[in-house]
């Protein structure tokens, strides 16, 4: 599982939500990725660990409409096969939520 | 410094107290017959105008029609701004075409089409908000039908049952039903977009979303005091339904200011 794929359908699906504007800024000022262009997929992530990425971005979400923006994320993670999710899952989150 | 934010607020602001100053006046000074009267009820939906601007202004930083937000935005002005051209072809027919009592005219396109447009707009910020999580429980998928079947009802008894359709032609009596009608289906899905996001829609969206319903049901309030009056025979120009349109537009428009606030929170500090 690529990272940077999930991440960015992550931001991808919240720019469906709140427009492409505010959803790179919220990902790129919560430190998770870092924007090169003004393109959606043209950005490098800014931790190591994938978990810990996941985390800050869905948290950065969260401001936003809450449960409500969580549950976004999780519909994006819910697309990837659930064994690696597992991996990449921050700890809060339980695996459960993302059974279909 | 003042920002795009102060800057509408004060004009919205500014717009409605002037409003209410004249109201308030109009009701101490002016009968029921007085031609001031209807300088109040002919430009009063300039507000409706105002708001209308204010929110494509705001849609457009939300993402406009490419994001839910943006087009829920995009859908509430439209509906808004109908208000406003309702109100202007009625002012056409009395000014310029000498038409006294020109209903039902052609401003009754407008008024009637911001019904579809705010059950859009609802439909949009639900979904935002995160109803389509609550709708996963089928309660809540009967719910969609139970609160727009009972308002439909309640809107029957209210305003329809009881009326001499036969007195009237085909397009009053269609007006009859539609304005009644609509006006429940867009009230009911306000109500159920509250309740089916209540205990999921969170974050500094939370308060902005639920303003924009409450100056929904503040519209409908409108509406149906206007529709009650009317058939009662007791409405005249710039009664307390008219003042209550200005109030709700006002409501409206500040519920788009809000969503411009939003933006500016989520901002980083430099």
């Amino acid at each position: 599982m690529q990272p940077q794929k999930l991440v960015e359908d992550i931001i991808k699906e919240q720019s469906l939500i709140i427009g492409e504007q505010l959803a790179k800024s919220r990902a790129e000022d919560s430190g998770a990725v870092k924007f090169k262009s003004s393109k959606i997929n043209d950005f490098t992530i800014q931790q190591e660990n994938t978990s810990k990425v996941i985390e800050i971005l869905i948290e950065a979400y969260e401001e936003i409409f809450g449960q409500a923006s969580v549950e976004v994320c999780l519909d994006v993670m819910k697309k990837y096969p659930i064994a690696e999710m597992g991996i990449v899952l921050p700890e809060h989150i339980k695996l459960s939520t993302l059974v279909k | 410094m003042l920002n795009l934010k102060k800057i509408l607020t004060i004009l919205s602001i500014g717009l409605f107290s002037a409003y209410t100053l004249l109201w308030l006046w109009l009701s101490f000074n002016a009968d029921p017959q007085s031609q001031l009267r209807e300088y109040f009820s002919d430009t009063y939906g300039v507000a409706a105008c105002f708001g209308g601007i204010v929110g494509l202004l705001v849609s457009k930083k939300w993402g406009g029609l490419s994001s839910v937000v943006g087009r829920s935005l995009i859908f509430f002005s439209i509906g808004l701004f109908n208000q406003f051209l309702g109100q202007v072809s009625y002012s056409i027919d009395y000014y310029l075409l000498n038409i006294e009592n020109s209903y039902p005219s052609y401003g009754e396109i407008f008024f009637l089409s911001s019904i579809p447009f705010y059950i859009l707009g609802i439909i949009n910020i639900a979904n935002a908000s995160g109803s389509k999580i609550s709708m996963r429980d089928y309660k809540n998928r009967l719910s969609t039908l139970l609160f727009p079947l009972i308002m439909i009802g309640i809107s029957y008894f209210m305003f329809i049952k009881g009326t001499p359709f036969e007195e009237f032609d085909l397009k009053v009596n269609i007006l009859t039903f539609a304005y009644p009608i609509g006006q429940a289906i867009y009230v009911s899905l306000a109500i159920l977009a509250y309740y089916l996001t209540m205990t999921i829609l969170g974050g500094a969206m939370r308060k902005k979303v639920f303003f924009i319903l409450f100056a929904l049901l503040f519209q409908y309030a409108a509406d149906s005091t206007f529709l009650y009056k009317t058939i009662n025979e007791t409405w005249y120009a710039a009664d307390i339904s008219e003042y209550l349109f200005v109030v709700s537009y006002f409501l409206m428009t500040i519920a788009f200011i809000q969503f411009l606030s939003a933006l500016e929170k989520f901002k980083k500090p430099d």
